[in-house]
């Protein structure tokens, strides 16, 4: 199939991307492909959410309550603040520069916009309020608008990226899920929107999807990640059927003590003041040293421990208007005078590929748009930006791959170039015998959990990075066990157990090189941030003998630096 | 344990027929739950759809007992039938084209 454009994954970044494309070049063509379904699946529907511009244009844009004290540059610094100062500032200045613009064009799109909030860490209200099934829906309003110079392949799973004689990437090859037939397509560019990778974590406030397809093809033609240690937590979610994981967790912030398997409110060890309410990195480091330490509870996905409600009136829980709001009734009634699960949950990736001021990587033909990103956050995303970046980065990307669409011809690829490929695709399928794709994917995920999680140390991580090395072993042996051609899950997952190792090890090396905590990143072998030392970037390839390493480089500071107490 | 009923079918045109499955039902399991029971311990040829399992992406709608639900918003119980959406192309089992609504109701039942 011939495209000029292929955009992998279909939500916020792609689907921006995509209308970006068609208006800069009215001749493109793009496919804009999910392995699930166009604004069904995709990390952008599930945002809350708050989206990011600078608060004057609040005012001047929006018409809402902003302040103008507010420029982009004190944006610019909040961000940074948040991020440990060790954001790429060059990118950050092109995230608050094109903010407004882009999320004005959604709005006027189709996204209802319900007012403004100013979440934690920034200085002014900047929170532009909507959902993220808003923003899609804005985003397939004008996608529609370019009628058939945009084709949605949905149930199509991308696999890897087919690379020509050059090492121009110049198409990929994709699992048809409707037919159990590969594809393969070839396309002038292609765009990588496919988001963090939550799903190698046990827990996640992601969806399904999320398993680090897009890095695990990235890595595999030696794309350059950044600062893959970085990955957000939530503090201490719980198991709110069906399985819904919450950003706050309303139980922790009304009263609920959180326990340990010896029955001791064990936050008295990390805040003895402020206990339960203690900050969001103090409770996740508690609820997962306890585990660690063994005074919680182990499972199949990594462990847990408890937050009870036992002590707790009935009337403070239904005169909570938090608690009220946020879980339904049958749940509610259901823990009055119990303890339920809690744990942390993986929210958001803030590394990710290497990408320049127009989300070029460092691969010819190969463009990376929002999570799977890396550099904008730095250690740590300030709230209301994910949003944000997927939509600044779909439009500059879809500019960029216009430009790239107009000087060149359209590639001539041979068998040989995908052949090996497409094979990959069908060799799990017709294999009679061999690990277990759904087996593999919980170890994956129970190795996350447990030791690349919230708390992480050198002996942890190395035994992490060599457990990994077998789990790969088996992921390249992966067996399809029923033979059902249209749309097969197990098949689906057996192609995606070796991107979820790939970026699993990724997290894992940058974690072990970087000897500090900073952000979202906790090491206890060294739990103080190190300014002197520190204030850098890793950075991570497949080099020639095909081995993972990670290099470090001091971060782009162009506006802010740490004060001296910082 | 309980027994729910799942409508299986290869695909248009092949005869679907009715698997009734085993299942431990925890407390307030979700329909969705039960499917990736089975999917991941009785049998991975099981063909649902799910994403976000959080009831925003709309993307998991089943029908339960004959009415159409989000297999992730909907608990299960013992004795349930879980079939495709009716009005829709079927993809194969639980899984249907969204794109593709049937112009009249399908004649043979779905849950």
């Amino acid at each position: 199939m011939v495209t000029d454009v292929l955009v992998v994954g279909s939500e916020g970044a792609g689907a921006r991307a995509a209308i970006s494309v068609c208006e800069a070049d009215p001749r493109a063509r793009v496919t804009l492909t999910t392995k699930g379904r166009f604004t069904k699946s995709g990390a952008t529907l599930t945002a809350g959410t708050d989206i990011d511009v600078d608060s004057t244009s609040v005012i001047e844009l929006f018409g809402l309550e902003g302040d103008r004290r507010d420029t982009k540059d004190t944006f610019l610094e909040d961000i940074v603040v948040e991020g440990r100062y060790v954001n790429n500032q060059k990118l950050v200045e092109v995230l608050v520069e094109n903010a407004p613009r882009v999320v004005k064009e959604v709005a006027d799109w189709g996204m209802k916009v319900m007012g403004v909030a100013r979440a934690a860490g920034h200085r002014y209200p900047r929170g532009i309020l909507s959902t993220g099934v808003e923003v899609m829906k804005g985003l397939r309003n004008k996608v529609r608008q370019f009628g058939d110079r945009v084709t949605v392949m949905e149930d199509t799973l991308v696999t890897d990226l087919v690379v020509d004689d050059a090492g121009h990437v110049s198409g990929a090859t994709a699992l048809d899920l409707r037919t159990g037939e590969p594809v393969v397509f070839v396309s002038k560019v292609v765009l990588l929107a496919t988001g963090g990778g939550l799903r190698v974590y046990p827990w996640t406030s992601g969806p399904e999807e999320l398993t680090g397809d897009g890095h695990g093809m990235a890595y595999r033609i030696g794309t350059r990640f950044t600062d893959m240690e970085f990955v957000q937590f939530l503090t201490c979610t719980l198991e709110a059927p069906p399985s819904k994981v919450r950003s706050v967790n309303p139980f922790q912030l009304y009263g609920g003590w959180l326990l340990n398997r010896e029955g001791q409110r064990f936050m008295a060890r990390w805040d003895p003041v402020r206990m339960e309410q203690s900050t969001r990195d103090n409770l996740a480091i508690g609820i997962m040293s306890e585990i660690l330490e063994g005074r919680g509870w182990t499972d199949d996905k990594g462990g847990y421990v408890l937050i009870s409600m036992k002590h707790l009136p009935d009337q403070i829980i239904d005169d909570s208007p938090a608690i009220q709001a946020w879980f339904k009734k049958d749940f509610i009634e259901s823990v009055k005078g119990k303890a339920v699960k809690c744990f942390p949950a993986c929210h958001f990736y803030c590394g990710g590929i290497v990408k320049n001021e127009r989300c070029e990587t460092n691969i010819p033909g190969l463009l990376a748009a929002g999570e799977v990103c890396g550099g904008v956050h730095g250690a740590n995303r300030l709230s209301g930006n994910a949003v944000t970046e997927i939509l600044v980065d779909g439009a500059i990307s879809g500019v960029t791959a216009a430009e790239l669409v107009a000087n060149r011809d359209t590639p001539r690829l041979g068998k040989s170039h995908y052949e090996g490929l497409v094979e990959k695709i069908l060799a799990p399928f017709n294999r009679k015998e061999g690990p277990s794709p759904i087996q593999l994917r919980k170890r994956i995920q129970k190795l996350a959990g447990y030791k690349v999680g919230v708390v992480r140390d050198a002996d942890l991580l190395r035994q992490a990075i060599a457990e990994l090395q077998d789990i790969k072993a088996e992921a390249a042996a992966v067996a399809v066990y029923n033979s059902q051609k249209v749309y097969n899950r197990e098949w689906v997952e057996a192609l995606q157990v070796e991107n979820m190792a790939l970026t699993l090890e990724m997290i894992a090396r940058s974690a072990l090189v970087r000897q500090e905590s900073r952000g979202t990143h906790y090491r206890r072998d060294f739990p103080k941030s190190d300014n002197s030392n520190w204030l850098k970037n890793t950075f991570l390839i497949k080099n020639e003998e095909g081995d993972m390493v990670v290099t470090t480089a001091p971060s782009v500071i162009t506006k802010v630096r740490p004060k001296e107490e910082d | 344990m309980a027994t729910v009923h799942i409508r299986r079918c290869d695909g248009p045109g092949a005869e679907p027929r009715w698997v009734s499955y085993e299942v431990p039902l925890e407390d307030r399991m979700t329909v969705l739950g039960v499917l990736d029971y089975i999917y991941e311990n009785v049998d991975t040829s099981l063909a649902y759809y799910q994403s976000c399992r959080m009831g925003r992406c709309a993307g998991c709608f089943v029908q339960v007992n004959g009415k159409g639900v989000l297999s992730c918003e909907t608990t299960a119980f013992d004795g349930m039938r879980v079939g495709p959406l009716e009005n829709y192309e079927l993809v194969r089992d639980l899984v249907v084209d969204l794109n593709k609504p049937l112009k009249k109701r399908a004649s043979n039942d779905r849950g």
